[in-house]
C-alpha cells in the first residue's frame, strides 16, 4: 500500500515536468500540432524561422504567416538557387490538406521575419504567432546556433 | 551605422557595384591626385617606359600573371557553379527510392551512370494522380549509345526540358526516340542501344531492338543535350519487362500506365501548377518509402560544403598578388638605380624633390596599371579556356565571364600597389645625388 502510495506520488511530481519538456518543443490546438520551431541565432534584424507542421484536425488548414508580440510580421518562402545564388522568394498562403504534414526546413520552406528590434542569442525564445486563417497557434521559437542545419531535439517524438 | 546599412541595402544591385568600385580604387586615385598635384610628368614617364622596355615587359607580365591568377579562379568557380545550376533548373522536384540525393541527382538531373534502386507502379500512379501534381515524368536510365545516354521518359517531360523540338516531330511509337542537341545520332537514324555506359556497356544485349530517331531538342545547356530520349515503354521492352499499358491499348504510350503492367522506374520528375505546390509535394513524398527533394538544394548543399574550398583558393589567389606586389616593389626600388643618374640630373638643373617623387611614382603606377589590365584579359581569357574544357568534359554548359567582383578585385590589388608604390618614389628621392651623378 505504502509502495503504491509512494509510485503514485513519485509519478505526480514527474508529471509537470513531463509536460513542460512538451511544452518547449510542441504547440497544438484543434488537432493542429507544431513542433521543434526554431531559428538559427542572427546578428541583424531578419530571421528564419523552421518548424514541422501536421495538420491532424479534419479540415485544410491554410498557412498565412506569422507575427510577434511586438507587431512584426513574418511571411511564407520558399528556397531557390537560381544561377548558382541562394534566394528565398515569397509565397502565397499555403493550404495543409487535413491529415497533410509541412515541413518548414532549412534550404525549404521558412517564415522570414524581418525587422527585429534586437538580434537572437542562441538558447533565446522568441514568442510568435503563427497564422492559419481564424486559428492563431502560439509557438516558442528556439533559437539554435548561428551555423545550426536543424531543431536541437529534432527527430524526438512528442 | 544601421541607416548607413539601411541606406546601402536599399541601393540598387549596380549601384553597390559601382560605391564598391570606386570605394576600393579611392585610396589609389586620392594618392595619385595627392601625389601629382601641380606636375605633369608624363613626357618623362613615357621616355622611361620606352627605354627600359624589357624591364618594364617583365614586370608588367608578373603583374598581369598575378592578377590573371585571382580573376581566373573567382570567375571560373562562379562559372561552373551557376552552370551546374542552370543545369538543375528544369527538375523541379524529384522523387527517387529511399538513398543518397546526391546520387539520385547525379543520375537523373547530369546523367551520370549509377545503379539505384526503382520506385514502383503504386508509388507512380499515387504522384501521377495527386491533384496537385501537373507533371510526373519517369525518368529511366542505364542504356547507351555510343557514349551517349539512352533515356526512357514521356513526351512531356521532353517538351519541359527543352521546349519546342528543333527538327522533326516528338517519339509517338515506343520504337521512336528524340535527340538531345548535341547527340550523336541524326534524324532518321535508326539505332541499338547497349546495355550499360562506357567501356563495360553490353553492344549486343539487346540485337534485334532499335529505335528511329524523328526529331532534335533545342539545346538546354545540360548533359540532356548529348542523352538520346525515348519513351519509356521502349526501355521497358529491350529488357524484356511489360510495358506499362494491357495487351488491348495497342501501341498507346505515355501515362496513364497500369500500375499492375509498371516494371519501375529509378526516378519521377514531379512538378506542381501552383508556386508553392512543389514545396507541399516535397513535404508530402519525403517519406520512409520515397525520397523528395529539389536538385537546387542538393546543389546549394555541394556547393556550400565547397565554399571552404572557394575561399581558401581565394586566399591562396590574394597571397599570391601579395608576394608579387612585394616582389615588384622591391624589384621597383631596384629599377630606380638604373635611373639614379638621370634623377640625379633633373634634380641638378631644378627639379624639385617632390617632382622627381612623382616621376617615380608615375611610372610605377603605369606599370602597375598595364599588367593589371592585362591581368584582368589574361583572367578572363584563361577561365574561357577552362570553361570550354569543363563544357566539353561534363555536357555541363559553362560560360565563366569578367562581372563586378574581379574589377573589384582588381581595383582593391590597383588601389594597394598604387599606395605601397609610394616607398620605391620615395628611396628614389633619399639617394645621394652628387654620388648619382658621377655614376
Amino acid at each position: 500500500m505504502y509502495r503504491l502510495a509512494f509510485a503514485a506520488v513519485l509519478t505526480v511530481t514527474a508529471l509537470p515536468a513531463i509536460a513542460e519538456d512538451g511544452h518547449d518543443h510542441l504547440a497544438e490546438a484543434d488537432g493542429l500540432r507544431i513542433l521543434h520551431a526554431w531559428t538559427p541565432a542572427t546578428a541583424g534584424p531578419d530571421a528564419l524561422i523552421y518548424m514541422e507542421i501536421e495538420n491532424g484536425s479534419d479540415r485544410t488548414l491554410t498557412l498565412s504567416g506569422a507575427r510577434t508580440e511586438g507587431g512584426q510580421a513574418a511571411r511564407l518562402v520558399g528556397f531557390a538557387y537560381a544561377d548558382g545564388v541562394e534566394t528565398w522568394q515569397p509565397l502565397p498562403d499555403m493550404p495543409i490538406a487535413a491529415g497533410q504534414d509541412l515541413d518548414l526546413t532549412p534550404r525549404g520552406l521558412a517564415l522570414q521575419m524581418s525587422g527585429l528590434n534586437d538580434p537572437l542569442a542562441r538558447g533565446d525564445t522568441l514568442p510568435i504567432e503563427v497564422m492559419f486563417g481564424d486559428l492563431h497557434l502560439d509557438v516558442g521559437v528556439e533559437v539554435e546556433a548561428e551555423d545550426a542545419s536543424a531543431h536541437s531535439h529534432a527527430g524526438h517524438s512528442h | 551605422m544601421n541607416s548607413v546599412g539601411a541606406l546601402w541595402s536599399g541601393l540598387p544591385v549596380l549601384m553597390q557595384d559601382v560605391a564598391m568600385l570606386v570605394l576600393l580604387l579611392a585610396p589609389g586615385l586620392m594618392t595619385g591626385l595627392l601625389v601629382l598635384r601641380g606636375f605633369a610628368p608624363w613626357q618623362l614617364v613615357r621616355a622611361m617606359l620606352r627605354r627600359f622596355r624589357g624591364a618594364n615587359a617583365v614586370f608588367v607580365a608578373l603583374i598581369a600573371v598575378s592578377v590573371a591568377i585571382g580573376v581566373g579562379l573567382t570567375a571560373q568557380e562562379r562559372g561552373l557553379r551557376q552552370g551546374s545550376a542552370r543545369a538543375a533548373e528544369r527538375f523541379d522536384l524529384i522523387l527517387a527510392a529511399p538513398g543518397s540525393e546526391i546520387t539520385a541527382m547525379l543520375a537523373a538531373v547530369y546523367l551520370q551512370p549509377s545503379d539505384v534502386p526503382l520506385l514502383t507502379g503504386a508509388q507512380y500512379t499515387e504522384v501521377a494522380t495527386d491533384p496537385d501534381v501537373v507533371l510526373a515524368a519517369p525518368i529511366a536510365f542505364g542504356d547507351s549509345y555510343q557514349g551517349a545516354p539512352v533515356v526512357g521518359t514521356i513526351a512531356d517531360f521532353v517538351a519541359h526540358l527543352a521546349g519546342d523540338l528543333a527538327e522533326g516531330r516528338m517519339f509517338a511509337i515506343s520504337t521512336e526516340a528524340v535527340a538531345g542537341a548535341y547527340a550523336p545520332v541524326a534524324t532518321g537514324d535508326r539505332f541499338t542501344p547497349a546495355h550499360g555506359h562506357g567501356a563495360a556497356a553490353e553492344a549486343d544485349a539487346h540485337a534485334g531492338a532499335d529505335y528511329v530517331v524523328t526529331g532534335r531538342m533545342a539545346p538546354t545547356g545540360s548533359p540532356w543535350d548529348r542523352a538520346i530520349l525515348v519513351p519509356i515503354e521502349g526501355v521497358w521492352e529491350v529488357h524484356g519487362l511489360a510495358n506499362g499499358h494491357a495487351l488491348s491499348e495497342g501501341e498507346r504510350i505515355g501515362p496513364p500506365f497500369d500500375a499492375d503492367l509498371f516494371p519501375g522506374t529509378p526516378a519521377i520528375l514531379v512538378r506542381a501548377e501552383a508556386l508553392w505546390g512543389n514545396y507541399a509535394l516535397q513535404s508530402r513524398y519525403a517519406r520512409p518509402d520515397m525520397m523528395a527533394f529539389f536538385p537546387g538544394t542538393v546543389l546549394a548543399q555541394m556547393h556550400g560544403l565547397m565554399r571552404d574550398v572557394r575561399e581558401a583558393m581565394s586566399l591562396l589567389a590574394v597571397v599570391t598578388q601579395v608576394l608579387v606586389t612585394v616582389s615588384i616593389l622591391a624589384g621597383l626600388v631596384i629599377l630606380t638605380r638604373i635611373f639614379a643618374r638621370g634623377l640625379a640630373l633633373l634634380r641638378a638643373i631644378g627639379a624639385s624633390r617632390r617632382f622627381v617623387f612623382a616621376v617615380v611614382w608615375s611610372y610605377s603606377a603605369a606599370l602597375i596599371a598595364a599588367g593589371s589590365l592585362a591581368g584582368l584579359a589574361l583572367g578572363w581569357l584563361a577561365a574561357s579556356a577552362f570553361s570550354a574544357i569543363i563544357t566539353a568534359r561534363t555536357d555541363i554548359l559553362v560560360t565563366a565571364t569578367v562581372t563586378w567582383a574581379e574589377a573589384q578585385l582588381v581595383a582593391g590589388f590597383v588601389s594597394l600597389t598604387l599606395v605601397l608604390a609610394l616607398v620605391p618614389a620615395l628611396a628614389a628621392t633619399r639617394r645621394q645625388r652628387l654620388a648619382d651623378l658621377r655614376s
